[in-house]
């Protein structure tokens, strides 16, 4: 038999044992003085006085025993004893996590999904419940979400199962676990359990990801260890155990683009594979559906045999997008065909339809505004440095450049350039600054840049003579702290010299914005000889900063910062001809030229496309008001964004945040996965997609190692839904609340110090 | 009528302070009443008429009678009843306690100051003694007018001070008393009840009538005290007892009831009269236990 405490802070009442003492001697020390006569019938005798002595402190033992029996009482402490569970019923609190991700849709040979089965054994469990056990539901997934919150009222729950949504992303158990942990804190029983109903899928539980987040919470659940005085029962109940090993799964990669953010007209590229489960050879799928912005476009061509490598098989298209604005690309894949249209010996090649779609949202503008901004300060100087890149991105005898560049001398370069438009029509303030030659900053100049990237810009700079290493390093740099990644150290090699030149490494080239130049092709990247370039620092550990690119001698070619919101390239040559360079001459010059500005560019575009979890923003068009924004959540009507605090139901609250380039509103906690739609009052519609984990694909189910793996961090029990519920409730009525106990003692406690008061105050 | 709320309430009683005036309007007010009271028939001048015999003196002779009947009738007054009594006024520290109502001092001093008045009025010879532990005063007994004057002086220039110890000084006092008289006792007899007794039994062996007056406060009886209690001696300087009186209570009553109840037992045992007064009675109770004794004396 043990003791313990649900609420050791009320063991901090104990204080409370200092008062009768504290009372007794303030009593003393304010007492009234009477000049008395009858002094001689106040002597007592020693007895008496003893005797006197003895029930004083008799009488506070029963005050102090009456406080500290009833602060005992309120830290709720409990018995756990196998005896007394056939004395007392005692109640308990549970929290029941459904897995809410994509693998509990597999549907089995009859149908019936791993939710469903879920779900009756949860209606069964509640059915074995007593009046005054408390619930609370979870939902599993990359953020846990609180399906019910907990409550004693029974039938709500078991009114709130079948209102479960359909599973969907990935999981975090661990994450589901603590939040559980969590949620029992509102209860006060000491039986405490949390009920895992998964399907026993391995990633998720016990893949070396979610073991590490595992041990992670493993101190929590230790005895002693954690902050809740009380360590809940866990129970894993197996939703699925017929399920096969490896059950046939056809799901689709997440899907890419070749830029986060395009110009109208451009044709992007999209990749994505076809991922196999199950099975170990390509059979056609019955169809593969492209939707633009949730409308149907084409379908795919899809390859009627191919070779599988580690269970995949590529799948590549291009679409062009002809109006600005944001976009939704969808891909589904149908591997089966429709009931009606199977043949009566059809076997399934899909079991789990949740995974067949992949979403992802691109930005396309008009044009790309890019400012570049010349470190030559001659009035009106025949020709710049930036000529070449201008002339790369925006062709003078092109008359719809995708690309609007706008040069300006370092000394004309001011913040307003940043936050204003740049070209004639509104929306164009710049996405892209890049810095040519550059000598240095002003501090102004810096702040603004800081601003800029702040806001989700993207900076290129490109070294040449012009730089003074000292002030980029000082106030740039500024070791390490800076938005300039790497640190300059000196102009190494000889421009008249091209036999000694250096030339980019294409192996080192695994930066997406140099995909196109990863092959050694004739006049590729490769070709390109750089005679003097600046050698850069390589980065500290701790900095954010990454060399994406190399030269020949191993010296860093590229340089990569994530700063606040944007990002930072740092390029060790020059960006023109400057230095005998063949760059400008090489036709790899204006590809590579459209991708690094059109990878910065994609930074804000990154906001896009989100991980389960990360707040949503929404950059308000032109100043514009938040009148009429809706938000429609992935399976849900569009509802009203509103910025109140005390908002209404159906309606999705949140905040506008204010920054140099304009206003944002921000939603916290996009947790489910899927497209998510704001649309404004004049129909616009932006969309956002959660990214599903695809990894949730693999149903590999987990070994009796893996579960001893998860238990031996966090001690737990394996169960399947083909054990009795009530089974499980026997077995968890052994730890009995005994505050009850507690105040039939403080009762008893006070009608002895009353007893025993009036004996002495009243004379018997 | 002022008087008659003098002469009940011991508390309006004190706001008068001239003693002869709040003891005469005591006395008288009890007597102007007596027509009613439970002590009716009670003269202090004349007591019957007689037949003249030869040998009597002729200025006995009631003239008037004499004149409307044309018998000699001879008066017959009650000098010749005529009683010594002593008044002992306990003057000692314990009788300055005083609770809601006047001090145990102030009672007796009042109770003294109407029994000398009704003494004198009888024509009884009255004498006081006052007294802590020492002799204060001691006024030998008079019976005419100008004594009550320096009576009640004397009771008023007494203030209570002092330890009591009253045993061994009435014993001194027993042998003075040379004549049989009545020994009138107004104190509260805060003393050891052996050698109280044994002095009380002095007295009565010398043919006193004793009547004890034990005059004690509500207070005293009741014990009514709740918080913390610093109790002060009235009698030692100095000496201090922090109690918590409510656990105390009981011990207290007992031994209070115990000692009143053996004075009381003792004191009747060996013929003394005794009565207790509180200090929130009015004192004329007192005077009509006087008047019965005097009765039966006579």
């Amino acid at each position: 038999m043990s003791v313990g405490l649900l609420n050791t802070i009320m063991l901090l009442g104990l204080a409370g044992l200092a008062i009768p003492p504290i009372i007794h001697l303030l009593n003393r020390r304010r007492f009234q003085v009477v000049d008395w006569g009858a002094m001689q019938f106040l002597q007592i005798s020693e007895t008496t006085r003893r005797r006197l002595l003895i029930e004083e402190l008799l009488l506070m033992l029963l005050r102090m025993g009456a406080i500290g029996v009833l602060v005992f009482a309120l830290a709720s402490p409990y018995v756990e004893s196998p005896a007394l569970a056939h004395l007392v019923q005692a109640n308990r609190d549970v929290v029941l996590i459904f897995d809410g991700s994509t693998s509990m849709g597999l549907r089995d040979a009859t149908g019936r999904s791993a939710q469903s089965a879920a779900q009756e054994w949860a209606q069964s469990f509640l059915d074995e419940l007593h009046a005054g056990d408390g619930v609370g539901i979870l939902i599993a997934k990359q953020q846990p979400q609180t399906h019910l919150e907990f409550t004693h009222d029974l039938s709500r729950a078991r009114q709130s199962i079948p209102s479960l949504r359909a599973p969907s992303g990935g999981c975090d158990w661990p994450q589901a676990v603590q939040a559980a942990v969590k949620l029992l804190e509102k209860g006060q029983r000491p039986q405490r359990e949390i009920i895992l109903l998964t399907d026993n899928q391995r990633f998720g539980w016990a893949d070396d990801a979610s073991l590490m987040r595992w041990e992670m919470v493993a101190a929590a659940f230790r005895p002693n260890g954690g902050a809740s005085a009380v360590l809940p029962r866990i129970r894993v109940v197996n939703c699925d155990p017929a399920r096969p090993a490896d059950p046939p799964n056809w799901s689709l990669a997440p899907l890419h683009a070749s830029r986060a953010v395009a110009s109208t007209g451009q044709t992007m590229t999209f990749r994505t594979a076809l991922e196999l489960h199950g099975q170990k050879e390509f059979g056609r799928p019955h169809r593969i559906r492209l939707e633009i912005d949730g409308l149907p476009a084409t379908d795919l061509q899809a390859p009627t045999a191919a070779k599988m490598e580690k269970g995949q098989v590529p799948l590549t298209f291009t679409h062009r997008f002809a109006t600005p604005g944001s976009h939704l690309v969808s891909v589904i894949v149908e591997p089966d065909p429709p009931a009606e249209l199977r043949p009566p010996d059809y076997a399934l090649k899909d079991w789990l339809p949740g995974d067949n779609r992949q979403d992802f949202a691109v930005e396309i503008v008009p044009a790309l505004p890019v400012l570049l901004v010349d470190g030559d300060n001659r009035p009106a100087p025949k020709t710049r440095g930036t000529d070449f890149l201008r002339d790369a991105l925006a062709p003078a005898r092109d008359r719809t450049p995708v690309i609007t560049a706008r040069v300006v001398s370092v000394r004309d370069f001011t913040s307003q350039l940043l936050t204003g438009d740049l070209g004639k029509e509104a929306g164009s303030k710049p996405r892209v600054v890049v810095f040519c030659n550059v000598p240095r900053l002003t501090k102004e100049q810096q702040e603004a840049v800081a601003q800029f990237l702040a806001d989700g810009g993207g900076v290129l700079v490109t070294l040449g003579d012009r730089v003074e290493a000292e002030a980029y390093n000082a106030e740039l740099y500024r070791a390490g702290l800076g938005w300039l990644p790497a640190r300059l150290e000196e102009a190494t090699g000889d421009e008249r010299e091209p036999a000694s030149a250096v030339r980019p490494l294409p192996s080192s080239f695994f930066h997406p914005a140099l995909d196109l130049f990863r092959e050694s092709v004739a006049g590729g990247l490769g070709e390109a000889r750089f005679p003097r370039v600046w050698k850069l620092a390589p980065p500290d550990r701790e900095s954010a900063a990454t060399v994406v690119a190399l030269f020949t001698n191993n010296d860093s070619f590229l340089v990569e910062k994530p700063y606040r919101a944007g990002r930072v390239l740092l390029c060790a040559a020059p960006l023109n001809n400057a230095w005998h360079t063949n760059l400008t001459e090489l036709p790899a010059f204006a590809p590579l030229a459209h991708e690094l500005v059109y990878y910065l560019a994609g930074t804000r575009a990154a906001e896009h496309n989100l991980q389960p979890g990360q707040p949503l923003r929404y950059p308000l068009p032109h100043e514009g008001s938040t009148e009429g924004l809706k938000l429609q959540r992935p399976g849900e009507q569009p509802y009203p964004v509103v910025f109140d605090p005390g908002a209404q139901p159906d309606s999705h609250r949140a905040h506008k945040q204010a920054h140099a380039a304009g206003t944002s509103v921000v939603l916290e906690g996009a947790r489910d996965a899927g497209v998510y739609q704001m649309c404004n009052a004049e129909g616009r519609v932006d969309y956002f997609v959660v990214q599903p984990d695809h990894r949730e694909s693999d149903l590999t189910p987990c070994s009796d190692d893996d579960r001893a793996r998860v238990a031996k961090l966090v001690p737990m029990e394996y169960l399947s839904t083909n054990d009795a519920t009530k089974g499980a409730l026997a077995r968890t009525q052994e730890r009995q609340e005994v505050w009850w106990w507690c105040l039939f003692a403080v009762i008893a406690l006070l009608c002895g110090e009353v007893w025993m008061t009036r004996r002495l105050v009243r004379g018997r | 009528m002022t008087n008659s709320a003098i002469h009940f309430d011991p508390s309006v009683l004190a706001k008068y302070g001239r003693l002869a005036l709040v003891a005469r309007g005591l006395v008288e007010g009890f007597l102007s009443g007596a027509h009613k009271s439970p002590y009716k028939g009670y003269s202090v001048e004349f007591a019957e008429h007689r037949q003249y015999y030869p040998g009597d003196e002729i200025r006995h002779i009631d003239w008037r009678a004499y004149g409307k009947t044309d018998r000699y009738f001879i008066k017959e007054f009650e000098e010749e009843t005529n009683l010594r009594a002593w008044l002992l006024v306990d003057a000692s520290g314990s009788m300055a306690y005083r609770g809601a109502h006047a001090s145990k001092f102030e009672y007796a001093r009042y109770l003294a100051a109407s029994l000398s008045y009704l003494m004198l009025h009888q024509r009884d010879a009255v004498g006081l003694v006052t007294h802590d532990t020492r002799l204060r005063q001691m006024i030998k007994p008079r019976a005419n007018a100008k004594h009550l004057l320096r009576l009640l002086q004397t009771l008023e220039q007494t203030e209570p001070c002092g330890e009591t110890s009253l045993a061994p000084l009435w014993h001194d006092l027993a042998p003075q008393f040379k004549r049989r008289g009545l020994i009138v006792i107004l104190s509260d007899c805060f003393d050891q009840i052996g050698p109280l007794v044994r002095a009380l039994r002095h007295f009565r062996h010398r043919r006193h009538e004793v009547l004890l007056f034990h005059i004690l406060a509500p207070e005293e009886m009741e014990f009514p005290y709740a918080k913390w209690t610093q109790f002060r001696n009235l009698e030692v300087a100095g000496q201090k007892l922090l109690v918590d009186p409510q656990r105390l209570r009981k011990e207290y009553l007992k031994n209070f009831q115990a000692f009143c109840s053996e004075l009381r037992d003792q004191a009747r045992a060996m013929q003394v009269d005794y009565h207790l007064l509180r200090t929130d009675e009015p004192v004329d109770r007192a005077l009509g236990a006087y008047l019965t004794k005097r009765q039966h004396h006579t």
